[in-house]
């Protein structure tokens, strides 16, 4: 490593946020673990996010950022951080649903990964935002109620969202613009109470 | 409208006062989703103290060193820090607002968000501009940082 690029990084202002970070982290680490295993209970993500997050704060920080109340805001920032790790979790299907087949994308040939690739570019382009949300958490295999939660929104809005989705994903197949093989079908399969594209 | 996790928190570390904390504590009662979601935050509150192992606070700090040493964050400063912010900003302020906005930070953007979070706070509300600041500063110094 350049040993002008370490000189320049270490200045006492640099070291006084790391021993703020470090305070910070000595005394809100265990509680925001608690707080990301509760929200996404998955192996060693909660720590990882945790870690993740007093990076972020020191990144804010090193460019003049001022918190207010950095309690909250690394509770805000966690929160924000594990949805949008869960929804990239979910298209990417690394995470099956209970009881569902898991979906293996590195299992597939080139031409199939590309199909895929094509299949849920498509999917994405037919659901709006909240309604892609709702699907990629529903895949994760989350339960109404913590969609809901997790987008901060009520669970019969999530009730009235998913039917919707379903619905586009099977006139998708009807009208012959998503193949029902590979993602899509993954994606259905994934989702529990939907109804198989027509093949 | 549901309050965000930062004001569930607040309300959780015993914060908020007055008419927002009743306005909130009456939200509560109502709203099962956001119940559940308070409850989560005061549920690891009232977690049993775990004590943080020395060599975890030892692997961030040398994460931030990493972050901090790595090429990206070292070549972004000046003019092409200040042009990727205004990419960011441009979509809310305008190129021209932007600009006028980022005009004022120094060369290592050490001035950076306190230049520019309290507009976007005007601009967008405290809630927006946080997140809008936070993903800002993700996406244009943290992501692709190998750490």
């Amino acid at each position: 490593m350049n040993l002008n690029v370490q000189d320049s990084a270490h200045t006492p202002a640099s070291l006084d946020l790391e021993r703020e970070v470090a305070s910070l982290y000595e005394e809100h680490a265990a509680k925001l673990l608690r707080y990301a295993n509760g929200l996404a209970p998955t192996g060693d993500l909660g720590r990882d996010a945790v870690q993740e997050v007093f990076l972020r704060y020191f990144a804010e920080r090193r460019f003049g950022n001022r918190m207010d109340n950095p309690r909250a805001w690394l509770y805000r920032v966690l929160h924000n951080y594990l949805v949008d790790l869960m929804r990239s979790s979910a298209m990417k299907h690394e995470v099956s649903s209970d009881g569902t087949p898991q979906v293996a994308v590195g299992e597939a040939g080139a031409e199939a990964q590309i199909e895929h690739s094509q299949t849920a570019q498509e999917i994405a382009s037919r659901l709006t935002p909240r309604e892609l949300d709702c699907l990629c958490l529903r895949v994760e295999g989350l339960s109404y109620q913590q969609i809901a939660e997790m987008l901060g929104v009520r669970a019969g809005t999530v009730s009235a969202l998913l039917p919707r989705v379903y619905s586009k994903l099977r006139q998708g197949a009807a009208d012959g613009t998503l193949v029902p093989e590979g993602t899509a079908q993954a994606l259905v399969l994934l989702l529990r109470g939907g109804q198989p594209l027509a093949s | 409208m549901h309050p965000d996790i930062e004001a569930l928190a607040r309300h959780a570390f015993g914060e908020l006062a007055g008419a927002a904390a009743r306005e909130l504590t009456r939200h509560l009662r109502g709203c099962q989703e956001c119940h559940a979601a308070y409850q989560r935050v005061t549920g690891s509150l009232e977690a049993a103290p775990a004590k943080v192992e020395r060599h975890e606070v030892d692997a961030l700090m040398s994460k931030l060193r990493t972050w901090d040493a790595s090429p990206l964050r070292i070549r972004l400063k000046g003019d092409a820090l200040k042009r990727r912010v205004a990419g960011a900003l441009a979509p809310y302020l305008g190129r021209a607002g932007a600009n006028a906005l980022l005009d004022p930070v120094q060369e290592d953007g050490g001035n950076l968000l306190s230049n520019v979070a309290p507009a976007l706070t005007m601009f967008l509300g405290r809630r927006a501009a946080g997140n809008l600041v936070s993903r800002m500063i993700q996406d244009s110094t943290i992501t692709n940082v190998p750490l």
